[in-house]
């Protein structure tokens, strides 16, 4: 995505390319403003942080300095400036590429989201690079992180079941005997109908009605004509 | 000056780098023997040297620097040294005792929006005199911006001094220039939000220079043997981008400092 986010086909596009101080956006920067260059469209270069000969440096700079304006791009210091007025530079742009270092790589990760036109948003983490004559290379994702970590997992699971005193596996004999099994209390259909019907031999209450049953309180000798 | 950062850092006083804009900083430590060391280095090198001292007086520097085996006051003399006493002017502006050259350079310390337009045009002055009559490149060292905080001058203020410097002195007259900044103790989470802390004139110092040598107390906190670590960033650019980090610790000596990595100090092993 990094690749194509000065491809499309979308004009007057905003960019903003977040950096801190650990890695500098600036090579990504460059990068863009070469590939512009190369495609041979005017960039107009403001440069309030270093000199115009270290920007220069390993452009195709016959181009450059013309007014044309077509795609905004902007290098932001996240770092030094508060975090409202970074937010609201990020809601203007309509793609914000945040770059952060890796430990101990020529890699760094840059997490690109976009918006399109329709409101659409795109978000995509790519690992990247760029050699000292601004070519990228992208990677989707850790994979040799999560591919190392992955093995060494599986080197070190050992099977649990191997040195066990008892028998934990069953064979298929054993397995389909099991099976056969009803387990008490499963409600299975056979038990649901011999619960529904009134069988014969089920049990009946009888009752005789005794007349020390029906006292009343207010008329304990049962004598007053209520 | 020692060696020992010069084999580090890859430099003699026979070749020196020009365009470098070095930022020194130190956290519960004291990175001050390397503002000797760079004030000495450069001074063999024979470049043209502006010292804005805020921290301590000439007096002090010249013992330092004789040590070290450099005459400041010879060099003032001969006029190699420019150095600013920049810590009794800024008294002497706070009492308005003086009205003399240096008093002037302080005097946005009584405005109510304290600038430092005037120390700028001074030092840039003193400089572009030099470059006429010498193939060094000059030299601007400043011990250190965060008293400037202190003083009253804002962040934007210093950054703009730092980034005028820069633009003039690295780019224009292929010099170098050298600062130091000292960071508050306390973590750099709780005053994120706070415009005034000499962390963040760190890390906006931190983008535009090209080395940073980063001066750290253990954080197990004294020790006798180690005094502290150093983390050494060379930040690339424009022509040598590959940034790079190295981490030493470090023991002050009498005249000079021992650097090793980390966990192989001679107490240790």
């Amino acid at each position: 995505m990094l690749s194509e986010v000065f491809q499309g086909p979308e004009m007057g596009e905003f960019i903003i390319i977040r950096d801190t101080a650990c890695y500098s956006g600036r090579r990504l920067l460059k990068y863009y403003i070469n590939s512009a260059l190369k495609r041979e469209e005017s960039v107009h270069v403001l440069g309030f942080d270093v000199p115009e000969h270290e920007l220069r440096a390993k452009l195709d700079s016959s181009h450059l300095h013309l007014w044309l304006c077509k795609d905004a791009f902007a290098l932001l210091h996240m770092d030094i400036h508060q975090q409202g007025i970074v937010e609201c530079l990020t809601h203007l742009a309509s793609t914000v590429i945040s770059v952060r270092p890796v430990n101990n790589t020529r890699y760094a990760v840059a997490t690109t989201s976009h918006r399109k036109k329709s409101r659409k948003v795109m978000q995509k983490e790519e690992f990247f690079s760029l050699t000292e004559d601004l070519k990228l290379s992208t990677e989707i994702k850790p994979n040799q992180t999560g591919n190392v970590q992955a093995d060494l997992h599986t080197k070190s699971e050992m099977d649990p079941t191997s040195n066990l005193t008892f028998n934990l596996c069953l064979s298929e004999v054993e397995r389909a005997e099991k099976e056969k099994v009803a387990l008490p209390f499963v409600f299975s259909e056979e038990k649901k109908s011999s619960l529904l019907r009134p069988g014969r031999g089920s049990g009946r209450i009888m009752y005789e009605p005794d007349s020390n049953d029906d006292i009343d309180d207010e008329d304990p000798d049962d004598d007053l004509d209520v | 000056m020692f060696a020992d950062l010069n084999s580090i850092l890859n430099t003699s006083p026979d070749d020196v780098r020009q365009r470098e804009f070095i930022l020194l900083s130190d956290r519960k430590a004291d990175a001050s023997f390397l503002i000797h060391h760079f004030l000495s280095f450069y001074l063999k090198a024979g470049c043209k040297v502006c010292f804005v001292g805020l921290v301590q007086s000439f007096s002090h520097y010249s013992a330092v620097a004789q040590r070290l085996g450099v005459n400041l006051v010879q060099a003032r003399q001969k006029g190699q040294l420019v150095f600013v006493e920049a810590l009794k002017a800024s008294a002497a502006v706070m009492f308005s005792e003086s009205t003399d050259d240096a008093a002037q350079m302080f005097d946005y310390l009584r405005s109510p929006v304290p600038e430092l337009r005037a120390l700028f045009e001074s030092v840039c002055a003193s400089l572009i005199q030099a470059e006429a009559d010498s193939s060094a490149p000059p030299v601007l060292i400043v011990d250190d911006v965060s008293v400037l905080l202190s003083l009253g001058v804002s962040v934007r203020a210093v950054l703009d001094f730092t980034h005028y410097c820069q633009a003039n002195i690295c780019s224009r007259l292929q010099g170098c220039v050298v600062t130091l900044v000292r960071c508050d103790d306390d973590d750099e989470d709780e005053d994120e939000d706070d415009d005034e802390s000499s962390n963040r004139l760190l890390r906006a110092l931190s983008h535009q220079c090209t080395l940073s040598l980063r001066v750290e107390g253990l954080q197990t906190g004294y020790c006798r043997d180690i005094h502290g670590q150093v983390e050494i960033w060379w930040r690339g650019t424009g022509e040598d981008v590959q940034s790079q980090r190295r981490l030493f610790q470090y023991k002050v000596y009498d005249k000079s400092v021992s650097f090793f990595a980390p966990g192989t100090s001679s107490a240790v092993l």
